[in-house]
């Protein structure tokens, strides 16, 4: 248990820091980008390229003069679709960078899967479709292609310009690549087995991903700048959806294999990996778990609802994270949202405050809405983003919530400007414990 | 827990790293389904996965090959009786029983009594079978020696062996059990003569078969087939691509470019036998006149549906049938999307256009309801239904889509007839028999027929193609049929999906048939070397 002491330590001393002052410099300094190019101030509460994508933004500054109007609540201040000419493809996935500034999107035409990879304001632009380098044989471009390139899962870096990815490089081989706005990309894994699931750590130059080159898909941790690599995960099933804590020293996963994946943690001391620690032990699916921003809290989908037709429905809990895992007698009280859109792309979407969860309800006759969950007001918003069939929902540091939604009969990626961004609420203490629902 | 030793030498450098992992265990075939099936009978269940698990573990007296020729199963041969009213079949006298847990020795070989204690056990009204009326032609058997049996019908049929499909139960363990229930013993561990016998359910709710050392066929190559069964299945698609499964049975389209991507993965594409419609309620106002269902066919953009919800993988279809039917007409085009032609087609039946909205002819706006069915965790009825609402708004028609449960919308579509528009899938058997679907007779509460569509030239051209015994003659009316359905637009004929299973290439020699997934199985082959 020495090393389970270990990582208590480690967290309690994490989850330490609340005050006013502390948590301003524990999200502003410590972590990300920080936000010093751009205060808020009363009746300026966004910079000058989120005015250009969303120029009713102006009119809200206006209708609330004071920042304690403007941040009061939740509200939806403009909704656009990011690519409003019209086209036939699918969109998903979209992923922001640390600072709020880039964005990036998958694109699906036919087998084919591209990244598209933008900045906000409108002035950088660049598609992701890796293919096999050229071979001028005579046969070129007269024999189609048996497989096509398929790029998917863009992670941004700390400092918001460079990025990780998987591709298959169209030649049927699934690696990640790495690359930087304005320059090409390349890969840094290569095995014969798939790599993917690329995450990109908040503090230093390292990718935590799957690969089945254990042959059973285990977590990995890929330093860019030593090119060293560390396995986290031993188990004999599949581990998948690997994610950060903002201070980069531990990665949580959903571990095992058919029914009853659990989540499980890693943590680093002293520059070394402890062994994995459970998270959560219930005889349910906890899947694609998300890290609150200020590292306290793990949001999940578990298939812990009620029985439909057989089938479980999904909801969401949330746990804080601590050294011993959370058990069938405790999780059952830490649920937040019922009967909800499993989106195995994003998960749960923390604000940048890790105050309020954003996610889909399954509700068919409103077509899937968006809802904001205040963890502690205990407060459920609709999201009135006259958008129908809602998935991969994610908010920017700067406030800006994405989505996919379904246009004709296309999945289209929105972009829907709110008083979450961390500019209007970071400054904020936490006022008490967690509002929880009972299953 | 695994000790500090273990973690004393993970710092490996990247380009150096082989694949030196085992990758699923050698010799060993692991697949993954997205239900589990609650039972493990070839009979009581409803999952598509216990039909997968009946075809590991059970045998039919004939099967059907993917042209439609019948070949011996656990009959070696047989004789079609009294113009079709009986069939006189001979068993295999090679076949054994599985042995009984425990043991590796087989103690019972099988016998006439097994098909008539099968065939008592379907018909049994205490039988916990779902679609138990698909029994409704068998009538009895007749055991004439430990190696023969008659199983006569309750009407002559054409193919009688059509309806001869049935797994085969063993008399020797259930031969005074009154009716198979869902919580039996029989139907958790059941007993088969198929290529793999059920050896246990372990802790983690996977289901372990071991190779049938007896199996009449030939014992199969693989020795151990694992099933895990997975709640979602993009997850269960991911372990396929992570190499912790070997097969997954069915590839969802939002992972199948993923999966094709993939060159240390083999996609197996299958018919699913079935086809989409919009059905179209003919007993409800303007839907009575063809040209009003024809031009809502033409507002339809299907093959922008099929791109956009299937990533293309499926054929639109112009008539009731799958197109690899023998049935299917290939003369027939399918409805264009035309909103010029579907105009015109609206003005034809008097219909006028104000405002961008449709008027009937009262001068009223056309207001449509559409049924749409919640059935499990599946979006897909969903999205189409919202595509359609997009289609027919352009043209001027209000939908207004009511979602409502399996149970409600079944009382309200196939009881009450109480909708305007619906979407529904029919699957076929090979027999592409369409009769209850579009008569006359069947347009009566909870009958096929639930669009009420009545046309006497039609019903005259059914019932002589179902009292026919010439198979061509069938053929010929049945392309008749195809045309004039297609014509008369009782529904939106949308598309026939094709499934996709998808293995690991370690697996070798991997084909699937539609309605009996593993039947191959027992040749298949796994490399010894992981990849």
């Amino acid at each position: 248990m020495g090393n389970t002491a270990g990582i208590l330590l480690t967290i309690s001393t994490f989850v330490g820091i609340t005050g006013c002052t502390a948590m301003r410099q524990f999200l502003l300094s410590d972590y990300g980008v920080p936000l010093t190019d751009y205060q808020a101030q009363n009746g300026r509460y966004f910079p000058a390229f989120v005015h250009k994508v969303f120029p009713s933004s102006r009119q809200y500054e206006q209708d609330y003069p004071t920042i304690a109007e403007a941040r009061a609540g939740i509200k939806m201040i403009s909704v656009r679709q990011l690519n409003d000419r019209p086209g036939y493809q699918n969109e998903a996935n979209l992923s922001w960078s640390a600072d709020g500034a880039y964005l990036s999107f998958e694109s699906v035409q036919g087998s084919r899967r591209r990244i598209m990879v933008k900045d906000l304001a409108g002035n950088y632009s660049r598609s992701l479709l890796k293919l096999p380098a050229s071979k001028n044989t005579f046969l070129n471009g007269l024999l189609p292609r048996s497989i096509h390139s398929y790029n998917a899962g863009l992670s941004w870096s700390r400092d918001s310009t460079r990025y990780a990815f998987m591709s298959n490089g169209g030649t049927g081989n699934y690696n990640i690549y790495v690359g930087a706005v304005g320059t090409r990309e390349n890969p840094v894994s290569k095995s014969p087995s798939k790599d993917g699931y690329a995450t990109w750590s908040p503090v230093k130059n390292e990718i935590a991903f799957v690969s089945g080159r254990s042959g059973n898909g285990d977590i990995y941790l890929l330093n860019l700048d030593s090119r060293q690599l560390t396995r986290l995960s031993r188990t004999a099933a599949v581990d998948l959806f690997p994610e950060w804590s903002p201070d980069g020293q531990s990665v949580i996963w959903s571990s095992e294999g058919a029914r009853g994946h659990h989540l499980m943690m890693a943590t680093r001391t002293s520059g070394r990996w402890l062994p994995p620690a459970q998270l959560t032990r219930w005889h349910h699916d906890d899947l694609r778990p998300t890290v609150s921003p200020d590292g306290r809290y793990v949001a999940f989908y578990s298939n812990s609802g009620r029985v439909v037709s057989g089938r479980a429905r999904w909801n969401i809990h949330v746990i804080p994270i601590r050294s011993k895992p959370w058990t069938r007698a405790e999780l059952p009280r830490m649920l937040v949202a019922r009967d909800v859109v499993v989106d195995l792309n994003t998960g749960p979407a923390w604000s940048p405050d890790s105050k309020r969860l954003f996610y889909v309800k399954k509700d068919p006759v409103n077509f899937n809405p968006i809802y904001g969950y205040d963890l502690f007001t205990g407060r459920r918003y609709a999201l009135k983003t006259n958008t129908r069939m809602n998935r991969d929902i994610l908010i920017s540091r700067l406030g800006v919530l994405s989505f996919r939604a379904q246009v004709g009969a296309w999945d289209k990626v929105f972009v829907a400007l709110t008083n979450q961004g961390l500019q209007l609420q970071g400054e904020r203490r936490h006022p008490g414990s967690i509002h929880y629902l009972s299953l | 827990m695994k000790n500090k030793r273990n973690y004393r030498n993970l710092w490996l450098v990247l380009l150096l790293l082989p694949a030196t992992g085992q990758a699923t265990e050698a010799r060993r075939l692991t697949y993954g389904e997205t239900a589990k099936p609650a039972t493990r009978d070839p009979y009581t269940g409803h999952e598509a996965s216990a039909a997968r698990m009946a075809d590991l573990l059970f045998n039919s007296l004939t099967t059907t090959t993917s042209s439609g020729k019948r070949i011996p199963g656990l009959a070696s041969h047989w004789t079609v009786e009294s113009n079709g009213t009986s069939v006189l079949f001979k068993l295999r006298r090679d076949v054994y029983w599985h042995p009984p847990a425990g043991s590796s020795k087989p103690t019972h070989k099988l016998s006439a009594d097994d098909v008539a204690t099968t065939v008592r056990i379907i018909k049994a009204k205490g039988s916990q079978i779902p679609n138990q009326e698909r029994f409704q032609a068998i009538a009895a058997t007749e055991v004439v020696d430990p190696h023969t049996v008659r199983i006569r019908l309750a009407r002559a049929m054409t193919d009688p062996l059509r309806v001869m499909g049935f797994k085969i139960l063993p008399a020797h363990i259930l031969a005074s059990t009154p009716a198979l229930r869902r919580d039996s013993k029989f139907a958790s561990m059941p007993v088969g003569t198929g290529p793999y016998r059920l050896l246990k359910v372990n802790d983690h709710g996977e289901v372990v078969l071991e190779a049938f050392n007896r199996y009449f066929a030939g014992k199969p190559t693989i020795p151990t087939i694992v099933m895990k069964s997975y709640a979602d299945q993009s997850v269960m698609a991911q372990s396929l691509m992570f190499n912790s499964l070997d097969l997954i049975t069915w590839v969802s389209p939002r992972d199948l470019s993923e999966i094709m991507g993939d060159r240390n993965l083999g996609v197996i594409p299958y018919d699913a036998l079935s086809f989409s419609f919009f059905a179209m309620n003919t007993s409800r106002g303007i839907l009575g006149d063809k040209r009003v269902r024809r031009a809502i066919s033409h507002s339809v953009n299907r093959q922008e549906m099929l791109n956009a919800f299937f990533q293309g993988k499926g054929s639109l279809i112009s008539g009731p049938f799958p197109p690899t039917s023998w049935a299917y007409n290939l003369n027939v085009t399918p409805v264009s999307y035309d909103p010029a032609r579907a105009a015109k087609l609206f003005a034809e039946a008097g219909l006028s256009h104000k405002g961008g909205k449709l008027l009937d002819k009262t001068g009223k706006p056309v207001r449509i309801v559409f049924a749409v069915p919640l059935s499990g965790e599946s979006e897909m009825i969903k999205r189409i239904s919202l595509a359609f609402q997009g289609y027919l708004q352009k043209a001027g028609i209000a939908v207004e889509l009511q979602f409502m449960d399996w149970n409600v919308w079944k009382n309200r579509v196939l009881r009450d007839h109480d909708y305007d528009v619906t979407i529904a899938s029919w699957s076929f058997d090979d027999a592409s028999n369409i009769t209850s679907l579009f008569h006359s007779s069947s347009a009566k509460p909870w009958g096929n027929n639930f669009v009420l569509y009545r046309n006497t030239q039609v019903d005259s051209l059914l019932t002589e193609a179902a009292s026919t015994n010439d198979f061509e003659k069938r053929r010929v009316i049945y392309k008749k049929l195809h045309a004039m359905l297609a014509d008369e637009a009782p529904y939106t004929f949308l598309w026939t999906l094709m499934h996709h299973a998808a293995h690991n290439m370690k697996v070798s020699g991997v084909k699937v048939e539609p309605w009996s997934f593993f039947r191959h199985v027992a040749t298949w082959q796994i490399k010894d070397k992981p990849r």
